[in-house]
């Protein structure tokens, strides 16, 4: 089932607060396969009581998909059962990798080169086939481009093209990293082609300094951020949008206002693509 | 740009090899090329930071007895020493025990590993998924039940009396047998055993067949103790523990 509307991504440490949640506040929810994977006890049983409710989309923390370390085809499969059995047909991963001899649990930028773009297009494949389903690839927040011969939007085109899987795109992290490595987010949003763009994300961020923001997820959104959403779907069409936050919960009247800024930039989006 | 970043794989590779170095090792690994101090510190940070708060909130009671440097150097020792094989993060604890194992910093107290273990016990018993719906029984017959222990409860041995130790009580050495469980309210509990339950707690859980008295006479004469007050003592146990809802029965 595809995903619509706005979703948010669920956190542990906010189950209990969002309890209370309806399909009229929120219309699809989000985990790491990671965090969930052969938990049982009251967790797993919380956990359930959300995918009984709620349509839900995974998005991986640990597939590494560009690490030189073997595809953990194990890993894998166990996703694929996971996501079997709770239903669940959307699946995403950050185009980056999280290990090299042995787990970091975070995320590193894949030097862009053409080479690299093979390589990860190779391993997307050899997921696609275990999952039987496509592998949607997020954009990431990125601090350094070490190795860096091409750009980071011909990077992620060129394993996209030759992979044929679909995009996250994540807005705040093409923000941060069009102040981070100065760029224009405008012109790397309009280059991808709305094919390939299956859902968005959104996320606040931190201000280290003027030239250097930190996508945290632990803080409500900034302002270009959002218009950069707006952006999207003026341009892409009115996609289905998550919000995450994973830091510093705040209430959930707060977390839903945010929510309920992305149905209303959709509705808006919506109406003006249904007039023109 | 750079001699040693040819137009291969094994490029590429290169450059996350020593980018991982530097994260995990910044004093032995200082620079990347076309990376900035400024800027692989933020990853530093980031990487840092997030393991040590994984292992802070898998082990709180071992990090308090350390002083703020020390829980910094254990963290970074492990960082750099242990390769994580596992994806899942819930299991960053169990590579942090197998990394104490063979830790080597002398300030860790001796009683470190199985103070952590423990720790580990209550987070493993909280999270386990259970493989069968075998139901805990409400009343057992002594003479006729093969009786057997539910899946999530578990006993440990231990050398230090581990449940005892907190930042102002650390402990002399002294065999410690501790049962934890989760109980069908989905709460972990914990319960320290004489040396008579913890073996009747392993041979329950070993159990196929045999009945709770068949089970208590081989413990007395195995310990070559009195069968009546072997049977006698353990009925009691045993009530106790079903009264817990922690005794299943097992296909006969």
């Amino acid at each position: 089932m595809a995903l619509q509307g706005s979703g948010l991504g669920l956190r542990r440490g906010m189950m209990e607060d969002l309890a209370g949640l309806s399909n009229q506040d929120v219309d699809f929810l989000e985990v790491a396969p990671e965090n969930w994977i052969g938990v049982g006890g009251r967790l797993g049983k919380a956990f359930r009581e959300f995918t009984e409710r709620f349509p839900f989309a995974c998005h991986g923390l640990s597939l590494s998909i560009g690490s030189s370390d073997k595809l953990d085809v194990p890993f894998v499969k166990d996703v694929k059962s996971f996501l079997d059995e709770h239903q669940i047909d959307i699946y995403s991963e950050h185009l980056s990798y999280c290990s090299h001899e042995g787990h970091m649990y975070d995320l590193m930028p894949i030097p862009f080169t053409l080479p690299a773009a093979k390589y990860v297009a190779d391993r997307i494949a050899q997921v696609q086939e275990i999952l039987q389903r496509p592998l949607i690839i997020e954009n990431v927040s990125t601090y350094a481009s070490p190795g860096q011969e091409m750009s980071e939007l011909e990077f992620l085109l060129e394993v996209v093209k030759r992979a044929d899987c679909k995009i996250l795109l994540d807005v705040n992290n093409v923000y941060v990293n069009s102040v981070n490595h100065g760029f224009d987010a405008r012109h790397y949003i309009q280059s991808i082609p709305s094919k390939y763009i299956e859902y968005l994300h959104i996320a606040g961020h931190y201000d280290e300094a003027p030239d250097l923001l930190v996508d945290t997820h632990g803080a409500s959104i900034k302002s270009p951020v959002w218009e950069l959403l707006q952006l999207s779907y003026d341009i892409h069409g009115v996609l289905p949008t998550l919000l995450e936050r994973d830091f510093n919960f705040p209430p959930v009247n707060e977390l839903m206002s945010e929510v309920n800024q992305i149905k209303h930039f959709q509705q808006e989006a919506s109406r003006e693509q249904t007039l023109a | 740009m750079n001699k040693h970043l040819p137009n291969s794989p094994l490029g590429f590779q290169q450059i996350q090899k020593k980018f991982s170095d530097a994260i995990r090792d910044p004093k032995a690994h200082s620079e990347v090329a076309g990376v900035d101090e400024r800027h692989m510190n933020v990853y530093r940070e980031l990487f840092f930071n997030n393991v040590e708060g994984f292992i802070s909130g898998g082990f709180p009671v071992l990090m308090e007895l350390l002083s703020k440097a020390q829980q910094t150097e254990l963290v970074r020792d492990f960082f750099i020493s242990h390769s994580c094989h596992s994806p899942y993060f819930l299991k960053i604890s169990e590579e942090f025990l197998e990394y104490l194992l063979h830790c080597q910093l002398d300030f860790l107290p001796e009683f470190a590993y199985q103070l952590a273990h423990w720790e580990w016990m209550e987070l493993h018993a909280d999270v386990y998924q259970n493989t069968s719906e075998n139901m805990p029984i409400s009343k057992l017959n002594f003479e006729k039940d093969p009786v057997g222990m539910i899946e999530s409860a578990w006993c440990q041995a231990y050398d230090y009396p581990v449940h005892q130790i907190s930042a102002g009580n650390t402990c002399e050495a002294a065999t410690s047998y501790l049962m934890v469980y989760r109980n069908q309210q989905l709460k972990v509990e914990f319960v320290a055993l004489n040396p008579l339950s913890a073996l009747l707690f392993q041979r329950l859980q070993d159990n196929q067949q045999l009945t709770a008295d068949e089970i208590l006479r081989d413990i007395a004469t195995q310990q070559n103790m009195d069968i009546n007050q072997v049977v006698q003592g353990g009925r009691q146990i045993l009530q106790q523990w079903c009264d817990l809802q922690l005794l299943t029965l097992q296909s006969r």
